[in-house]
Protein backbone atom coordinates (compact mmCIF):
# COMPACT_ATOMS: atom_id res chain seq x y z
CA UNK A 1 0.00 0.00 0.00
CA UNK A 2 1.82 3.23 -1.04
CA UNK A 3 -1.07 5.70 -2.54
CA UNK A 4 -4.65 6.36 -0.60
CA UNK A 5 -7.48 5.05 -2.33
CA UNK A 6 -10.61 7.32 -2.27
CA UNK A 7 -13.87 5.56 -2.52
CA UNK A 8 -16.04 6.88 -5.53
CA UNK A 9 -18.68 9.60 -5.03
CA UNK A 10 -19.99 9.35 -8.44
CA UNK A 11 -23.35 8.16 -7.76
CA UNK A 12 -23.86 10.51 -5.00
CA UNK A 13 -22.85 13.30 -7.27
CA UNK A 14 -25.39 12.20 -9.67
CA UNK A 15 -27.89 11.98 -7.14
CA UNK A 16 -27.54 15.82 -6.97
CA UNK A 17 -27.54 16.61 -10.68
CA UNK A 18 -30.45 14.53 -10.88
CA UNK A 19 -32.16 16.67 -8.30
CA UNK A 20 -31.45 20.08 -9.66
CA UNK A 21 -32.57 18.49 -13.09
CA UNK A 22 -36.17 17.32 -11.28
CA UNK A 23 -36.23 20.63 -9.87
CA UNK A 24 -35.78 22.56 -13.03
CA UNK A 25 -37.84 20.75 -15.20
CA UNK A 26 -40.28 20.98 -12.64
CA UNK A 27 -40.15 25.20 -12.54
CA UNK A 28 -39.51 24.96 -16.36
CA UNK A 29 -43.63 24.53 -16.66
CA UNK A 30 -44.71 26.25 -13.43
CA UNK A 31 -47.04 29.13 -13.84
CA UNK A 32 -49.00 27.79 -16.50
CA UNK A 33 -46.28 28.77 -19.52
CA UNK A 34 -43.37 26.93 -20.68
CA UNK A 35 -40.32 28.40 -19.42
CA UNK A 36 -37.22 27.27 -21.00
CA UNK A 37 -34.88 29.97 -18.86
CA UNK A 38 -35.23 27.37 -16.20
CA UNK A 39 -34.12 24.74 -18.11
CA UNK A 40 -31.21 26.81 -19.24
CA UNK A 41 -29.94 27.60 -15.89
CA UNK A 42 -30.22 23.98 -14.32
CA UNK A 43 -28.00 22.94 -16.87
CA UNK A 44 -25.80 26.24 -16.14
CA UNK A 45 -26.02 25.00 -12.65
CA UNK A 46 -25.22 21.51 -13.20
CA UNK A 47 -22.07 22.62 -15.18
CA UNK A 48 -21.07 24.72 -12.97
CA UNK A 49 -20.82 21.91 -10.12
CA UNK A 50 -19.00 19.65 -12.53
CA UNK A 51 -16.52 22.40 -13.52
CA UNK A 52 -15.84 23.13 -9.55
CA UNK A 53 -15.49 19.40 -8.92
CA UNK A 54 -12.79 19.26 -11.78
CA UNK A 55 -10.74 22.35 -10.83
CA UNK A 56 -10.86 21.23 -6.91
CA UNK A 57 -9.53 18.05 -7.69
CA UNK A 58 -6.67 19.00 -9.98
CA UNK A 59 -5.71 21.78 -7.27
CA UNK A 60 -6.11 19.84 -4.22
CA UNK A 61 -6.07 15.56 -5.59
CA UNK A 62 -6.92 14.73 -1.77
CA UNK A 63 -9.42 16.89 -1.42
CA UNK A 64 -12.77 15.49 0.72
CA UNK A 65 -15.22 14.79 -1.87
CA UNK A 66 -18.12 13.94 0.10
CA UNK A 67 -18.01 17.37 1.44
CA UNK A 68 -17.79 19.30 -2.43
CA UNK A 69 -21.04 16.90 -2.97
CA UNK A 70 -22.91 18.24 0.02
CA UNK A 71 -22.34 21.88 -0.79
CA UNK A 72 -23.12 21.36 -4.01
CA UNK A 73 -26.35 19.85 -3.08
CA UNK A 74 -27.35 22.74 -0.67
CA UNK A 75 -25.88 25.23 -3.20
CA UNK A 76 -28.34 23.71 -5.53
CA UNK A 77 -31.27 23.66 -3.42
CA UNK A 78 -30.67 27.60 -2.69
CA UNK A 79 -30.66 28.39 -6.35
CA UNK A 80 -33.53 25.81 -7.13
CA UNK A 81 -35.49 27.81 -4.26
CA UNK A 82 -34.32 31.26 -5.30
CA UNK A 83 -35.17 30.86 -9.18
CA UNK A 84 -39.33 29.53 -7.64
CA UNK A 85 -39.31 32.90 -6.22
CA UNK A 86 -37.56 35.13 -9.16
CA UNK A 87 -35.46 34.30 -12.39
CA UNK A 88 -33.29 37.48 -11.81
CA UNK A 89 -32.16 36.74 -8.04
CA UNK A 90 -31.22 33.36 -8.68
CA UNK A 91 -29.15 34.70 -11.67
CA UNK A 92 -26.87 36.84 -9.36
CA UNK A 93 -27.07 34.04 -6.83
CA UNK A 94 -25.61 31.90 -9.52
CA UNK A 95 -22.64 34.52 -10.34
CA UNK A 96 -22.23 34.42 -7.08
CA UNK A 97 -21.75 31.06 -6.98
CA UNK A 98 -19.24 30.92 -9.72
CA UNK A 99 -17.10 34.14 -8.01
CA UNK A 100 -18.05 31.30 -4.50
CA UNK A 101 -16.20 28.56 -6.70
CA UNK A 102 -13.44 30.28 -7.66
CA UNK A 103 -12.49 31.55 -4.08
CA UNK A 104 -12.91 28.03 -2.51
CA UNK A 105 -10.35 26.80 -5.07
CA UNK A 106 -7.98 29.65 -4.11
CA UNK A 107 -8.95 29.05 -0.37
CA UNK A 108 -7.86 25.23 -1.01
CA UNK A 109 -4.27 26.29 -3.04
CA UNK A 110 -3.64 28.58 0.24
CA UNK A 111 -4.27 25.72 2.40
CA UNK A 112 -1.87 23.96 0.68
CA UNK A 113 0.86 25.97 2.76
CA UNK A 114 -0.63 27.12 5.78
CA UNK A 115 1.89 29.61 6.79
CA UNK A 116 0.86 31.99 4.48
CA UNK A 117 -2.70 32.44 5.63
CA UNK A 118 -1.23 31.89 9.32
CA UNK A 119 1.12 35.50 8.59
CA UNK A 120 -1.79 36.82 7.07
CA UNK A 121 -3.88 36.65 10.24
CA UNK A 122 -2.74 39.69 11.83
CA UNK A 123 -3.22 41.92 8.37
CA UNK A 124 -6.53 40.16 8.69
CA UNK A 125 -7.67 41.49 11.93
CA UNK A 126 -6.60 44.91 11.85
CA UNK A 127 -8.64 45.09 7.88
CA UNK A 128 -11.63 43.38 10.06
CA UNK A 129 -11.81 45.65 12.77
CA UNK A 130 -10.78 48.92 10.57
CA UNK A 131 -13.57 47.99 7.90
CA UNK A 132 -15.88 47.38 10.88
CA UNK A 133 -15.51 50.61 12.74
CA UNK A 134 -15.92 52.07 8.77
CA UNK A 135 -19.39 50.53 8.53
CA UNK A 136 -20.59 52.84 11.73
CA UNK A 137 -20.15 55.82 9.82
CA UNK A 138 -20.19 55.02 6.19
CA UNK A 139 -22.53 51.28 6.27
CA UNK A 140 -25.89 50.96 4.51
CA UNK A 141 -28.55 49.86 6.30
CA UNK A 142 -31.06 47.04 5.54
CA UNK A 143 -32.99 44.89 7.60
CA UNK A 144 -32.67 46.95 10.78
CA UNK A 145 -28.87 46.57 10.51
CA UNK A 146 -26.29 48.70 9.64
CA UNK A 147 -23.84 46.35 8.10
CA UNK A 148 -23.77 47.05 4.50
CA UNK A 149 -21.36 48.66 2.30
CA UNK A 150 -21.49 49.92 -1.44
CA UNK A 151 -18.20 49.51 -3.67
CA UNK A 152 -18.50 50.30 -7.47
CA UNK A 153 -22.53 49.94 -6.59
CA UNK A 154 -22.23 46.47 -5.83
CA UNK A 155 -23.54 46.11 -2.77
CA UNK A 156 -21.71 43.99 -0.03
CA UNK A 157 -21.51 42.48 3.74
CA UNK A 158 -18.08 42.73 5.13
CA UNK A 159 -19.30 41.07 8.38
CA UNK A 160 -19.67 37.78 6.34
CA UNK A 161 -15.99 37.92 5.44
CA UNK A 162 -15.06 39.43 9.05
CA UNK A 163 -15.80 35.71 10.15
CA UNK A 164 -13.69 34.12 7.99
CA UNK A 165 -10.87 36.17 8.83
CA UNK A 166 -11.67 35.71 12.74
CA UNK A 167 -11.12 31.83 12.02
CA UNK A 168 -7.82 32.54 10.95
CA UNK A 169 -7.18 35.35 13.59
CA UNK A 170 -7.91 32.94 16.47
CA UNK A 171 -6.77 29.97 15.16
CA UNK A 172 -3.14 31.89 14.87
CA UNK A 173 -3.73 33.35 18.21
CA UNK A 174 -4.10 29.46 19.73
CA UNK A 175 -1.43 28.19 18.06
CA UNK A 176 1.48 30.74 19.05
CA UNK A 177 0.69 29.61 22.86
CA UNK A 178 -2.43 29.17 25.07
CA UNK A 179 -1.32 30.92 27.89
CA UNK A 180 -3.70 33.90 29.66
CA UNK A 181 -0.87 36.21 28.16
CA UNK A 182 -0.51 34.46 24.63
CA UNK A 183 -4.43 34.83 24.05
CA UNK A 184 -5.28 38.47 25.83
CA UNK A 185 -5.06 39.75 22.00
CA UNK A 186 -7.39 37.29 20.96
CA UNK A 187 -10.03 37.76 23.27
CA UNK A 188 -9.59 41.70 22.87
CA UNK A 189 -9.93 41.13 18.90
CA UNK A 190 -13.36 38.77 19.35
CA UNK A 191 -14.86 41.48 22.31
CA UNK A 192 -13.98 44.65 19.75
CA UNK A 193 -15.69 42.73 16.71
CA UNK A 194 -18.62 41.54 18.55
CA UNK A 195 -19.14 44.75 20.23
CA UNK A 196 -18.86 46.34 16.99
CA UNK A 197 -21.07 43.98 15.15
CA UNK A 198 -23.31 44.67 18.13
CA UNK A 199 -23.19 48.89 17.77
CA UNK A 200 -24.07 48.58 13.79
CA UNK A 201 -27.60 45.93 15.38
CA UNK A 202 -25.33 42.87 13.72
CA UNK A 203 -26.95 40.64 16.61
CA UNK A 204 -26.58 37.26 14.45
CA UNK A 205 -22.97 37.98 13.51
CA UNK A 206 -21.76 38.80 17.38
CA UNK A 207 -23.59 35.64 18.83
CA UNK A 208 -21.86 33.71 16.29
CA UNK A 209 -18.44 35.06 16.83
CA UNK A 210 -18.77 34.84 20.51
CA UNK A 211 -20.09 31.38 19.97
CA UNK A 212 -17.36 30.43 17.54
CA UNK A 213 -14.55 31.84 19.84
CA UNK A 214 -15.89 29.62 22.78
CA UNK A 215 -15.80 26.61 20.31
CA UNK A 216 -12.59 26.88 19.05
CA UNK A 217 -11.43 28.09 22.73
CA UNK A 218 -12.44 25.00 24.35
CA UNK A 219 -10.95 23.17 21.28
CA UNK A 220 -7.42 24.50 21.69
CA UNK A 221 -7.31 24.16 25.87
CA UNK A 222 -9.48 21.42 26.62
CA UNK A 223 -10.57 23.75 30.01
CA UNK A 224 -14.45 23.25 30.34
CA UNK A 225 -14.40 25.41 33.11
CA UNK A 226 -12.83 28.57 31.60
CA UNK A 227 -15.38 27.90 28.59
CA UNK A 228 -17.98 27.82 30.75
CA UNK A 229 -17.25 31.23 32.31
CA UNK A 230 -17.14 32.63 28.90
CA UNK A 231 -20.13 31.32 27.97
CA UNK A 232 -21.61 32.72 31.24
CA UNK A 233 -20.05 36.03 30.40
CA UNK A 234 -21.57 35.77 26.74
CA UNK A 235 -25.11 35.35 28.60
CA UNK A 236 -24.38 38.21 30.83
CA UNK A 237 -23.47 40.31 27.67
CA UNK A 238 -26.80 39.29 25.93
CA UNK A 239 -28.74 39.91 29.17
CA UNK A 240 -27.19 43.65 28.94
CA UNK A 241 -28.00 43.71 25.26
CA UNK A 242 -31.88 42.77 25.86
CA UNK A 243 -31.83 45.33 29.05
CA UNK A 244 -30.12 48.04 26.50
CA UNK A 245 -31.35 47.91 23.53
CA UNK A 246 -35.48 48.34 22.64
CA UNK A 247 -35.48 46.14 19.51
CA UNK A 248 -33.72 43.26 20.83
CA UNK A 249 -36.40 43.40 23.40
CA UNK A 250 -38.94 43.63 20.63
CA UNK A 251 -37.32 40.45 19.53
CA UNK A 252 -37.51 38.65 22.76
CA UNK A 253 -40.91 39.44 23.13
CA UNK A 254 -42.49 38.33 19.63
CA UNK A 255 -39.89 34.84 20.05
CA UNK A 256 -42.17 34.19 23.56
CA UNK A 257 -45.46 35.17 21.92
CA UNK A 258 -45.16 35.83 17.90
CA UNK A 259 -48.97 35.75 18.14
CA UNK A 260 -49.79 38.89 20.48
CA UNK A 261 -47.74 40.68 18.12
CA UNK A 262 -48.73 39.59 15.33
CA UNK A 263 -49.80 42.64 13.61
CA UNK A 264 -45.87 44.38 13.98
CA UNK A 265 -42.72 42.22 15.25
CA UNK A 266 -44.29 39.05 15.66
CA UNK A 267 -45.48 38.58 12.49
CA UNK A 268 -42.44 37.25 10.57
CA UNK A 269 -41.84 34.70 12.83
CA UNK A 270 -45.56 33.44 13.01
CA UNK A 271 -45.61 33.85 9.37
CA UNK A 272 -42.70 31.55 8.85
CA UNK A 273 -44.45 28.79 11.73
CA UNK A 274 -47.48 28.81 9.65
CA UNK A 275 -45.76 28.21 6.38
CA UNK A 276 -43.80 25.46 7.91
CA UNK A 277 -46.98 24.23 9.41
CA UNK A 278 -48.71 24.28 6.11
CA UNK A 279 -46.23 22.49 4.54
CA UNK A 280 -47.09 19.44 6.70
CA UNK A 281 -44.80 16.53 6.01
CA UNK A 282 -44.22 16.35 2.17
CA UNK A 283 -44.95 19.55 1.56
CA UNK A 284 -46.90 21.58 -0.63
CA UNK A 285 -44.71 21.07 -3.83
CA UNK A 286 -42.09 23.20 -5.27
CA UNK A 287 -44.06 26.16 -7.01
CA UNK A 288 -47.25 25.69 -4.71
CA UNK A 289 -46.44 27.71 -1.70
CA UNK A 290 -46.93 31.39 -0.87
CA UNK A 291 -43.38 32.39 0.04
CA UNK A 292 -43.82 36.05 -0.85
CA UNK A 293 -46.39 36.01 2.21
CA UNK A 294 -43.25 35.87 4.77
CA UNK A 295 -40.70 38.59 5.52
CA UNK A 296 -37.34 37.91 4.36
CA UNK A 297 -38.21 34.91 2.59
CA UNK A 298 -35.11 34.99 0.37
CA UNK A 299 -32.46 35.46 2.91
CA UNK A 300 -33.50 34.95 6.79
CA UNK A 301 -36.70 32.46 6.39
CA UNK A 302 -36.13 30.45 3.23
CA UNK A 303 -35.58 27.53 5.47
CA UNK A 304 -39.38 28.19 6.17
CA UNK A 305 -39.78 28.35 2.32
CA UNK A 306 -38.35 24.92 2.02
CA UNK A 307 -40.46 23.38 4.76
CA UNK A 308 -43.56 24.42 3.14
CA UNK A 309 -42.65 23.52 -0.54
CA UNK A 310 -40.61 20.50 0.41
CA UNK A 311 -42.06 19.56 3.52
CA UNK A 312 -40.63 18.66 7.02
CA UNK A 313 -39.52 15.84 6.15
CA UNK A 314 -36.79 17.25 3.26
CA UNK A 315 -36.70 19.93 5.99
CA UNK A 316 -34.92 17.63 8.76
CA UNK A 317 -33.02 15.95 5.72
CA UNK A 318 -31.73 19.51 5.00
CA UNK A 319 -30.32 19.69 8.71
CA UNK A 320 -29.12 16.19 8.48
CA UNK A 321 -27.15 17.62 5.33
CA UNK A 322 -25.58 20.38 7.38
CA UNK A 323 -24.46 17.86 9.75
CA UNK A 324 -22.81 15.58 7.77
CA UNK A 325 -21.01 18.67 6.60
CA UNK A 326 -20.09 19.26 10.20
CA UNK A 327 -18.92 15.82 11.25
CA UNK A 328 -16.66 16.31 7.86
CA UNK A 329 -15.26 19.33 8.56
CA UNK A 330 -14.23 17.79 12.40
CA UNK A 331 -13.08 14.94 10.98
CA UNK A 332 -10.34 16.60 8.87
CA UNK A 333 -9.76 19.07 11.95
CA UNK A 334 -9.18 15.73 14.02
CA UNK A 335 -6.56 13.91 11.37
CA UNK A 336 -5.01 17.03 10.65
CA UNK A 337 -0.79 17.06 12.25
CA UNK A 338 -0.39 20.72 11.52
CA UNK A 339 -2.41 22.53 14.80
CA UNK A 340 -2.97 26.10 12.84
CA UNK A 341 -4.35 24.06 9.93
CA UNK A 342 -6.21 21.90 13.06
CA UNK A 343 -7.87 24.93 14.39
CA UNK A 344 -8.48 26.38 11.25
CA UNK A 345 -10.84 23.33 9.76
CA UNK A 346 -12.08 23.39 13.39
CA UNK A 347 -13.15 26.76 13.46
CA UNK A 348 -14.97 26.51 9.76
CA UNK A 349 -16.64 23.56 11.00
CA UNK A 350 -17.86 24.97 14.16
CA UNK A 351 -19.03 28.37 12.14
CA UNK A 352 -21.12 26.42 9.97
CA UNK A 353 -22.87 24.50 12.58
CA UNK A 354 -23.01 27.71 14.85
CA UNK A 355 -24.37 29.83 12.03
CA UNK A 356 -26.84 27.13 10.55
CA UNK A 357 -28.30 26.52 14.67
CA UNK A 358 -29.08 30.15 15.19
CA UNK A 359 -30.68 30.51 11.83
CA UNK A 360 -32.89 27.70 11.81
CA UNK A 361 -33.43 27.84 16.01
CA UNK A 362 -34.89 31.43 14.88
CA UNK A 363 -36.79 29.89 12.33
CA UNK A 364 -38.63 27.36 14.31
CA UNK A 365 -38.32 29.53 17.09
CA UNK A 366 -36.44 27.53 19.47
CA UNK A 367 -34.25 30.67 20.16
CA UNK A 368 -35.06 34.51 19.36
CA UNK A 369 -34.70 35.38 15.64
CA UNK A 370 -31.63 37.26 14.66
CA UNK A 371 -31.26 38.09 11.15
CA UNK A 372 -27.94 35.95 9.49
CA UNK A 373 -28.16 33.88 6.25
CA UNK A 374 -28.57 30.08 6.19
CA UNK A 375 -25.08 29.09 4.68
CA UNK A 376 -25.39 28.05 1.36
CA UNK A 377 -28.86 28.32 0.77
CA UNK A 378 -29.74 31.91 1.37
CA UNK A 379 -30.31 34.83 -1.28
CA UNK A 380 -26.95 36.71 -0.73
CA UNK A 381 -23.37 37.00 -2.54
CA UNK A 382 -21.35 38.01 0.43
CA UNK A 383 -22.64 34.91 2.33
CA UNK A 384 -22.15 32.43 -0.57
CA UNK A 385 -18.79 33.79 -1.23
CA UNK A 386 -17.58 33.46 2.46
CA UNK A 387 -19.26 30.45 3.23
CA UNK A 388 -17.58 28.97 0.06
CA UNK A 389 -14.22 30.01 1.22
CA UNK A 390 -14.85 28.72 4.17
CA UNK A 391 -15.25 25.07 3.07
CA UNK A 392 -12.28 25.82 0.24
CA UNK A 393 -10.17 26.11 3.55
CA UNK A 394 -11.60 22.60 5.05
CA UNK A 395 -10.86 21.14 1.32
CA UNK A 396 -7.18 22.62 1.43
CA UNK A 397 -6.61 21.05 4.96
CA UNK A 398 -7.90 17.79 4.13
CA UNK A 399 -5.58 18.11 0.55
CA UNK A 400 -2.91 18.19 2.81
CA UNK A 401 -3.45 15.64 5.35
CA UNK A 402 -4.02 13.43 2.70
CA UNK A 403 -0.49 14.63 1.02
CA UNK A 404 1.31 14.11 4.17
CA UNK A 405 0.22 10.47 4.22
CA UNK A 406 0.65 9.44 1.21
CA UNK A 407 4.29 10.82 1.22
CA UNK A 408 4.86 8.66 4.21
CA UNK A 409 3.03 5.82 2.46
CA UNK A 410 5.47 6.45 -0.31
CA UNK A 411 8.64 6.90 1.94
CA UNK A 412 8.92 3.17 2.61
CA UNK A 413 7.32 1.35 -0.78
CA UNK A 414 7.95 3.63 -3.59
CA UNK B 1 -48.88 22.19 -18.79
CA UNK B 2 -51.82 23.84 -17.04
CA UNK B 3 -52.12 24.01 -13.56
CA UNK B 4 -54.03 20.95 -12.27
CA UNK B 5 -51.49 19.13 -14.22
CA UNK B 6 -48.54 21.04 -12.65
CA UNK B 7 -49.80 20.61 -8.95
CA UNK B 8 -49.93 16.99 -9.75
CA UNK B 9 -46.83 16.73 -11.14
CA UNK B 10 -45.41 19.09 -8.57
CA UNK B 11 -46.81 16.63 -5.82
CA UNK B 12 -45.68 13.94 -7.40
CA UNK B 13 -42.37 15.07 -7.36
CA UNK B 14 -42.13 16.06 -3.62
CA UNK B 15 -41.61 12.10 -2.74
CA UNK B 16 -38.91 12.08 -5.66
CA UNK B 17 -36.85 14.80 -3.84
CA UNK B 18 -36.87 13.39 -0.51
CA UNK B 19 -35.91 9.66 -2.45
CA UNK B 20 -32.53 11.71 -3.70
CA UNK B 21 -32.38 13.74 -0.36
CA UNK B 22 -32.31 10.48 1.26
CA UNK B 23 -29.97 8.92 -0.82
CA UNK B 24 -27.67 11.86 -0.91
CA UNK B 25 -27.52 11.50 3.08
CA UNK B 26 -26.96 7.40 3.03
CA UNK B 27 -24.72 7.65 0.02
CA UNK B 28 -22.58 9.76 2.31
CA UNK B 29 -22.83 8.52 5.51
CA UNK B 30 -21.89 4.87 3.88
CA UNK B 31 -18.68 6.52 2.16
CA UNK B 32 -18.01 8.80 5.16
CA UNK B 33 -17.42 5.34 7.00
CA UNK B 34 -16.07 3.27 3.95
CA UNK B 35 -13.48 6.28 3.79
CA UNK B 36 -12.71 6.69 7.17
CA UNK B 37 -11.75 2.91 7.12
CA UNK B 38 -9.53 3.28 4.79
CA UNK B 39 -7.73 6.16 5.43
CA UNK B 40 -7.01 4.78 9.40
CA UNK B 41 -6.07 1.69 7.62
CA UNK B 42 -3.93 4.11 5.44
CA UNK B 43 -2.39 5.48 8.45
CA UNK B 44 -2.07 2.07 10.26
CA UNK B 45 0.23 0.88 7.79
CA UNK B 46 2.18 4.36 7.49
CA UNK B 47 2.97 3.66 11.17
CA UNK B 48 4.25 0.34 11.32
CA UNK B 49 7.79 -0.51 11.68
CA UNK B 50 8.38 -2.86 9.16
CA UNK B 51 6.88 -1.92 5.44
CA UNK B 52 7.97 -4.51 2.88
CA UNK B 53 9.66 -8.74 3.10
CA UNK B 54 12.68 -9.63 1.65
CA UNK B 55 12.19 -13.49 0.03
CA UNK B 56 15.65 -15.43 1.21
CA UNK B 57 14.90 -18.78 0.22
CA UNK B 58 13.34 -20.59 -1.79
CA UNK B 59 16.02 -19.71 -4.58
CA UNK B 60 13.44 -19.31 -7.66
CA UNK B 61 12.17 -16.65 -5.45
CA UNK B 62 15.43 -15.31 -4.31
CA UNK B 63 15.86 -11.15 -3.82
CA UNK B 64 11.92 -10.64 -4.17
CA UNK B 65 10.70 -7.52 -2.62
CA UNK B 66 6.75 -7.39 -1.20
CA UNK B 67 5.60 -4.19 0.34
CA UNK B 68 3.22 -4.74 3.62
CA UNK B 69 -0.53 -3.72 3.41
CA UNK B 70 -2.70 -3.57 6.42
CA UNK B 71 -3.74 -7.10 6.21
CA UNK B 72 -0.89 -9.00 4.29
CA UNK B 73 -1.29 -12.96 3.33
CA UNK B 74 1.26 -14.95 2.42
CA UNK B 75 0.57 -18.40 0.90
CA UNK B 76 1.17 -20.49 -1.88
CA UNK B 77 -2.40 -19.47 -3.88
CA UNK B 78 -2.07 -16.92 -6.98
CA UNK B 79 -4.06 -14.18 -5.17
CA UNK B 80 -2.01 -14.01 -1.70
CA UNK B 81 -0.53 -10.25 -1.49
CA UNK B 82 2.71 -12.17 -1.24
CA UNK B 83 2.15 -15.16 -3.93
CA UNK B 84 4.39 -18.21 -3.41
CA UNK B 85 2.99 -20.74 -5.95
CA UNK B 86 5.17 -24.46 -5.88
CA UNK B 87 6.26 -24.02 -2.52
CA UNK B 88 5.25 -25.82 0.98
CA UNK B 89 3.16 -23.50 2.16
CA UNK B 90 -0.51 -23.81 1.96
CA UNK B 91 -2.98 -21.48 0.26
CA UNK B 92 -3.17 -18.57 2.69
CA UNK B 93 -0.28 -19.97 5.08
CA UNK B 94 -0.12 -16.64 7.09
CA UNK B 95 -1.02 -13.25 7.71
CA UNK B 96 0.94 -10.10 8.80
CA UNK B 97 -1.35 -7.46 10.46
CA UNK B 98 -1.35 -4.23 11.93
CA UNK B 99 -2.04 -4.23 15.71
CA UNK B 100 -0.89 -0.84 17.99
CA UNK B 101 1.71 0.16 15.43
CA UNK B 102 3.14 -3.13 14.84
CA UNK B 103 2.95 -5.59 12.03
CA UNK B 104 1.73 -8.90 13.53
CA UNK B 105 2.69 -12.33 12.29
CA UNK B 106 -0.28 -15.13 12.22
CA UNK B 107 0.94 -18.59 10.93
CA UNK B 108 -1.38 -21.31 10.61
CA UNK B 109 1.02 -23.99 10.82
CA UNK B 110 3.40 -23.11 14.28
CA UNK B 111 5.26 -26.24 14.34
CA UNK B 112 7.18 -25.55 10.58
CA UNK B 113 7.83 -21.89 11.73
CA UNK B 114 10.83 -19.91 13.59
CA UNK B 115 11.15 -16.08 13.45
CA UNK B 116 15.15 -16.01 14.62
CA UNK B 117 15.57 -19.38 14.70
CA UNK B 118 12.98 -19.62 18.06
CA UNK B 119 9.21 -21.19 17.56
CA UNK B 120 6.76 -18.18 17.75
CA UNK B 121 4.02 -17.05 19.44
CA UNK B 122 0.30 -17.56 18.24
CA UNK B 123 1.06 -13.68 17.52
CA UNK B 124 4.56 -12.68 17.38
CA UNK B 125 5.36 -8.45 16.68
CA UNK B 126 8.03 -8.34 14.37
CA UNK B 127 10.50 -5.62 13.86
CA UNK B 128 13.00 -4.66 11.54
CA UNK B 129 15.83 -7.38 10.42
CA UNK B 130 13.62 -10.25 11.96
CA UNK B 131 14.24 -13.55 9.94
CA UNK B 132 10.78 -15.93 9.29
CA UNK B 133 11.28 -19.47 8.07
CA UNK B 134 7.76 -21.00 7.19
CA UNK B 135 8.48 -24.37 5.44
CA UNK B 136 10.88 -24.31 2.89
CA UNK B 137 10.38 -20.30 2.41
CA UNK B 138 12.35 -17.68 4.24
CA UNK B 139 11.89 -13.96 4.29
CA UNK B 140 12.85 -11.16 6.12
CA UNK B 141 11.59 -8.09 7.33
CA UNK B 142 12.92 -4.78 5.80
CA UNK B 143 12.10 -1.23 7.14
CA UNK B 144 11.48 0.00 3.45
CA UNK B 145 11.57 -1.11 -0.44
CA UNK B 146 14.69 -0.97 -2.13
CA UNK B 147 14.92 2.30 -3.97
CA UNK B 148 13.12 4.17 -1.04
CA UNK B 149 14.73 7.36 0.55
CA UNK B 150 16.94 6.80 3.82
CA UNK B 151 14.74 8.80 6.45
CA UNK B 152 16.11 9.29 9.72
CA UNK B 153 13.97 7.66 12.55
CA UNK B 154 12.61 10.12 14.82
CA UNK B 155 14.39 8.75 18.10
CA UNK B 156 17.91 9.18 16.67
Amino acid sequence: MNRIRHVSVASVLCAVLVFIAACFILLAFSGGRFDGAALLFGLLLCLLIIAEYISLLWIAPHADRILFILIAFLTSLGMAVQYRMGAESALHQLLMALIGGAALCVAAAVMKRPAILRVMSIPFALTSLLILVALLFVGKESGGARNWISVGGFLFQPSEFVKVALIAVLAGAMTRGLTVKKLIPAILFTLGVAALLVLQRDLGAAMLVAGVFLILFYAATGKLGATFLGLAAGGAGAYAGYLAFDHVKARVGAWLDPWATYSTSGYQIAQGLMAIASGGLWGEGLGLGSPGLIPAYRTDYVFAVICEEFGIVFGIGVIAVYALVVVRGVMIALASEDRFSSLCAFGCASLVAVQTFIIIGGVIKLIPLTGITMPFVSYGGSSLIAFMTVVGILQGVAARNGAELEKKLREAAP
Amino acid sequence: MNETAYSVAASVMRYLFVVLLAFVIFGAIARSVLEGRRLRAARRVAGLSIRALEILAPERYKGKWFPLCEDTYIGSAEDCDVPLPHTDLRDEHARIFCRHGDAVLQTRQRRFCEVNGAKPARRTALSDGDVVWMQDVCFACRKRMPGAPEVPDEQD
